[in-house]
């Protein structure tokens, strides 16, 4: 009968809760005070830990697909008579340049300057656009040259690639018109920038993703 | 000495007043962004003029656009200001992705 009672787990009438202190009542009222006036202590620092974490899959996701091209590349000629280097070299500086508006907008914000804030989120939104018109008026000259996702494993590997970051860029807008929005409608201040500081995060991510596969597809 | 201290008084009464938490702080990285733009244009077209110099080009581009890519992270993602574990952490997928490629590239050869 006694060894049973020592396996059971205590009821919990045996174990009253420890009585809470005033000293207690006090902090937690201080902790939601200071919560409540700064929003944007708000899991601000995590959000932006996950955001590098996310960030790092993407690399991996990135390197399979670059892998699997430099797989198809080293075993053909390379695709260099239908690329044309000269439009995607203007491209990359349209990329480039909305990172820098992206910065520039989060700098705005920081600084309190609402009405430019807006403005370099509209312009890299603008920049945004025009990089995958091009891409997109580039995919159609490709086809009519018959370079195409069925061609062969190299147009293959060069459409995902591409695609997959055509893909990414196109979240981007839609996720800088998201915190456009929102900035639009008095969100945001200049303390409360998490928002923007991540959509940068992302966008200077596929920005520098391009950077790499103009070198490895268009220049090498 | 007396309008020393009243000096320094009036500037510590400044500073309380501006309260300097993220505005000049942000305000002193637009020259810095700029400059990183700026390089990252110049970076760009050396890479295109580049591809006309066909002995040494890849080892040259590759230099060229870690620069650019090393730019973006420090700068626009502002890594350089971060604390020290967010480095290391995106140094790990990079370091693999890395020896993933030069791994692709033995078995192509």
């Amino acid at each position: 009968m006694a060894q049973a009672q020592d396996i059971l787990p205590n009821p919990p009438q045996m174990t009253p809760p420890p009585p809470v202190t005033a000293k207690q009542v006090v902090a937690a009222v201080a902790t939601a005070q200071i919560e409540a006036a700064h929003p944007e202590l708000e899991h601000g620092e995590n959000r932006k830990f996950a955001m590098w974490l996310f960030l790092c899959s993407e690399v991996m996701f990135f390197t399979v697909l670059i892998g699997a091209y430099m797989m198809a590349r080293w075993k053909n000629p390379g695709p260099h008579d239908v690329l044309n280097i000269q439009i995607t070299a203007v491209n990359t500086f349209i990329l480039l340049s909305s990172s820098y508006t992206v910065v520039l907008a989060l700098s705005a914000i920081q600084q309190n300057k609402r009405t430019a804030f807006l403005r370099f989120l509209v312009l890299s939104i603008v920049l945004g656009t025009a990089f995958v018109s091009i891409q997109g008026i580039e995919y159609h000259n490709l086809s009519t040259e018959g370079f195409t996702l069925s061609s062969n494993l190299l147009g293959s590997a060069f459409f995902a690639l591409t695609g997959f970051h055509g893909m990414h860029v196109i979240i981007g807008i839609i996720w800088l018109i998201r915190t456009f929005v929102k900035g639009f409608n008095g969100g945001f201040s200049s303390k409360d920038n998490w928002g923007i500081e991540l959509v940068g995060l992302y966008w200077h991510f596929v920005d520098i993703v391009w950077i790499l596969l103009f070198m490895i597809v268009y220049l090498i | 000495m007396a309008t020393m201290q009243s000096t320094e008084h009036g500037n510590t009464q400044h500073e309380s007043e501006v309260n300097p938490t993220t505005e000049a702080h942000a305000g002193s990285h637009d020259g810095t962004y700029l400059l990183v733009f700026g390089a990252l244009a110049v970076l760009t077209l050396i890479e295109v003029l580049s591809t006309y110099a066909a002995s040494f080009k890849i080892p040259l581009l590759i230099v060229l656009t870690s620069t650019k890519a090393i730019l973006v992270i420090a700068f626009y993602m502002h890594l350089r200001y971060e604390r020290r574990y967010l480095p290391v952490i995106f140094a790990a997928p990079i370091i693999i992705g890395v020896l993933v490629a030069l791994a692709i590239q033995q078995l192509v050869r």
